[in-house]
C-alpha cells in the first residue's frame, strides 16, 4: 500500500508555543456555539441517499414501474425532456459513458444539481432504465472477482477487469417515450389558447430566425401587444408554455425545434398583425 | 564486573557484535517500514472518511494491491469486500459512492440515531450530540503535539478523519525520530499514539463501524468498516507488545 495523505487537515500551528492544554476547553467559544446535531445534506447524492432508509428496509414501492416513470416525469418536470431523451436514446444497451456524454451535451445550456449519473440513477429506481451487459444480460448477474497475485511469495488482491455496463430501456421506459407527443401537445396548446395565437406565431418566427432569439427581442416584441394587456402576461409566460411543449429550446438564445417548426406550419394561416402596434422600447419607459 | 577476554573471544565477540550491529539496522530498517506502512494506512483510512471519494482517488485505489492473508480476519475481510467492489466499479461508481458516503454518516434522521456518524462525541455523550467533550480532549491532545485544524477544515476536531490523521502523523514523526537514530522520542511517539488509541479513538470506533455495517449499501464501505476495525485492533496491539518490548529492555 503507498497511500499516502499528502493534504493534511492537521497542521503546525505557529500560535501555540505558550499553549497550555490544560486550560484549554472551557472557555472555547465555538464549542458552545456549535452545539448541535449532524446536518442535513442538501446535494443530489444527499437526495438519493435520503430517497433510501434509515439503516432499515425501506418500504418498497410495488407501483408498476409504467406509475412510477410517470410520477418521476411529472415531479421532474424541468428534467422532463432529458430524462425521455436518455430513455429514447436507449432502446438499445448503450455503454454508460455514451450516455453520460448525451446528459452532459443536452444540459449543456440549461445547467442542472442532476448529473447524468444521478438522472440515470431515478430512472432506475423508477423502473424505466436497467443495467445490462453489452449483450443485454443483467448486469447484476455478471460479477468480477478480484485477481489474486503472489509478490516475493505473499499474496495480494488486485482489482479485476469489470464487466462493462449499459443502459437499456425498460418496457415501462419504451412506453413513456412512446407515450410523449409533444407535438399533440402543442396542438393542444394552439387549441387552448386560441385568443393569442399572434403572440405565439411571433414568438416562434422570432426563434426561427438564424441564432434564435434573445430574450429582450421577444420580450420587445410581446409585452407591448394590445393582446397581452388583459389580462396581463408577459412573453416568459408564452416561451414557458412552448418550451414544455419542445417547440423551442435554450442554446444560449431561444431557437426553434422541429416541433416548433411543424407548430410554425400550423399557424401559417394566423395573421399577425400586432394589436396596437407594438410598442418602442422608448414609449415603454416614458409609460413607466 | 569485568569479563577477562582471551584474543579468540575478542575477536569472536566483535564479530558477534558486528552481526548483532547488522542484526539491528536490519531490525530497524523494518521497524522504520512498518511505521511508514502504518502511517500510509492511517492516511489511507483517514481520507477514505474525511470525504466522498473522487475520480482520482478511485483510479488509486483501483491500481493498487491489497494483503491477502494479513493475520487479522477483519482487516482480510475488509481488504476482499473493498477488491470486490473495485471489481465491479463502472462510470458511475463515484455517484454511487457519494450516495452511499451520504447514507452512511450523514443520514436523515433528527432522532440521532439514523447514520454512522463520524464523530466521537457523538458516540460517547449521553445525547449523542457534537462538539462535547471528546471534542474539547482531542483538541488539546492535538494542540499539545503542536497541530491545529486547518481553517479549510468546517467540523469538529473529534472527526475520524482527524483523529486517524492524528495518528498518521505521529506515525510518521516516529519514522523522523529512528531515521535520525532518536530513539527516546520515537517511543515517546509511540507512546502518545498507543494512549490516543486507548483513549480515544480505539474506544469509540468500533460503535461507529458497527453502525456503518448497518447503514452502508456498497462494498467498499462496508469493507471500510471492517479494515478499520481490524486495522485499529492490530495497531493496538502491535504498539502495547513495540512498547512493552522497550520497557523490558530498559
Amino acid at each position: 500500500m503507498t497511500h499516502d495523505s499528502t493534504k493534511f487537515n492537521l497542521s503546525p500551528s505557529d500560535e501555540l508555543d505558550e499553549f497550555d492544554p490544560l486550560a484549554d476547553g472551557a472557555d472555547d467559544e465555538d464549542a458552545d456555539a456549535a452545539d448541535g446535531l449532524a446536518a442535513a445534506p442538501g446535494s443530489a447524492e444527499g437526495a438519493l441517499a435520503h430517497a433510501s432508509d434509515n439503516g432499515r428496509p425501506a418500504p418498497a414501492d410495488e407501483r408498476p414501474a409504467e406509475e412510477r416513470t410517470a410520477d418521476l416525469l411529472a415531479s421532474m418536470a424541468p428534467r422532463r425532456k432529458v430524462l425521455l431523451s436518455i430513455l429514447a436514446h436507449c432502446f438499445e444497451p448503450r455503454p454508460v459513458a455514451q450516455v453520460n456524454a448525451l446528459v452532459d451535451e443536452l444540459q449543456q445550456n440549461n445547467f442542472s444539481v442532476y448529473s447524468a449519473a444521478n438522472l440515470c440513477a431515478l430512472l432506475e429506481k423508477a423502473g424505466a432504465l436497467e443495467r445490462v451487459t453489452a449483450d443485454g444480460q443483467p448486469a447484476d448477474d455478471v460479477e468480477s472477482e478480484p485477481r489474486v497475485v503472489v509478490v516475493d511469495g505473499v499474496e495480494y488482491l488486485e482489482a479485476g477487469d469489470p464487466v462493462e455496463v449499459c443502459w437499456l430501456a425498460t418496457d415501462a421506459g419504451r412506453a413513456a417515450v412512446e407515450a410523449d407527443k409533444p407535438l399533440e401537445r402543442l396542438r393542444d396548446l394552439l387549441d387552448h389558447d386560441a385568443a393569442y395565437l399572434p403572440i405565439y406565431k411571433r414568438i416562434l418566427a422570432l426563434c426561427a430566425a438564424e441564432g434564435g432569439a434573445k430574450t429582450p427581442d421577444i420580450n420587445a416584441a410581446v409585452d407591448n401587444d394590445l393582446l397581452v394587456q388583459k389580462p396581463r402576461f408577459y412573453a416568459p409566460h408564452f416561451v414557458d408554455k412552448l418550451e414544455k411543449c419542445d417547440a423551442l429550446a435554450w442554446q444560449k438564445a431561444w431557437v426553434v425545434t422541429e416541433v416548433g417548426r411543424a407548430g410554425l406550419e400550423m399557424l401559417a394561416d394566423v395573421v399577425d398583425k400586432p394589436a396596437n402596434g407594438t410598442k418602442t422600447p422608448a414609449t415603454a419607459d416614458e409609460k413607466e | 564486573m569485568a569479563e577477562a577476554r582471551t584474543p579468540e573471544t575478542v575477536e569472536a565477540t566483535g564479530a558477534a557484535d558486528k552481526a548483532a550491529d547488522a542484526a539491528d539496522e536490519a531490525t530497524m530498517e523494518d521497524f522504520i517500514q512498518l511505521n511508514k506502512q502504518r502511517a500510509a494506512t492511517y492516511g489511507l483510512l483517514s481520507r477514505l472518511y474525511r470525504v466522498e471519494i473522487d475520480e482520482e482517488l478511485l483510479e488509486e485505489l483501483r491500481g493498487m494491491r491489497f494483503p491477502a492473508k494479513t493475520g487479522s480476519d477483519e482487516v482480510d475481510a475488509g481488504y476482499r469486500l473493498i477488491a470486490q467492489y473495485l471489481s465491479n466499479a463502472w462510470d458511475n461508481s463515484v455517484t454511487d459512492l457519494a450516495v452511499d458516503y451520504v447514507r452512511t454518516f450523514i443520514g436523515h434522521g433528527v432522532d440521532a440515531f439514523s447514520a454512522a456518524y463520524p464523530f466521537e462525541s457523538v458516540y460517547t455523550s449521553e445525547k449523542r450530540l457534537l462538539m462535547q467533550e471528546a471534542r474539547d480532549e482531542v483538541l488539546a491532545i492535538y494542540r499539545a503535539a503542536g497541530l491545529d485544524k486547518q481553517d479549510s477544515w468546517k467540523e469538529g476536531e473529534d472527526h475520524i478523519a482527524l483523529e486517524l490523521e492524528f495518528e498518521q502523523i505521529l506515525a510518521n514523526r516516529t519514522v523522523e525520530a529512528l531515521e535520525r537514530g532518536d530513539e527516546d522520542e520515537a517511543f515517546s511517539l509511540l507512546t502518545t499514539q498507543k494512549n490516543f488509541l486507548d483513549d480515544h479513538l480505539a474506544a469509540w470506533a468500533p460503535m461507529m463501524t458497527s453502525d456503518m455495517r448497518r447503514f452502508a449499501k456498497t462494498d467498499l464501505y462496508r469493507g471500510l468498516a471492517h479494515l478499520t476495525d481490524g486495522f485499529l485492533s492490530t495497531d493496538r496491539a502491535f504498539l502495547a507488545d513495540v512498547l512493552a518490548d522497550n520497557d523490558e529492555k530498559r
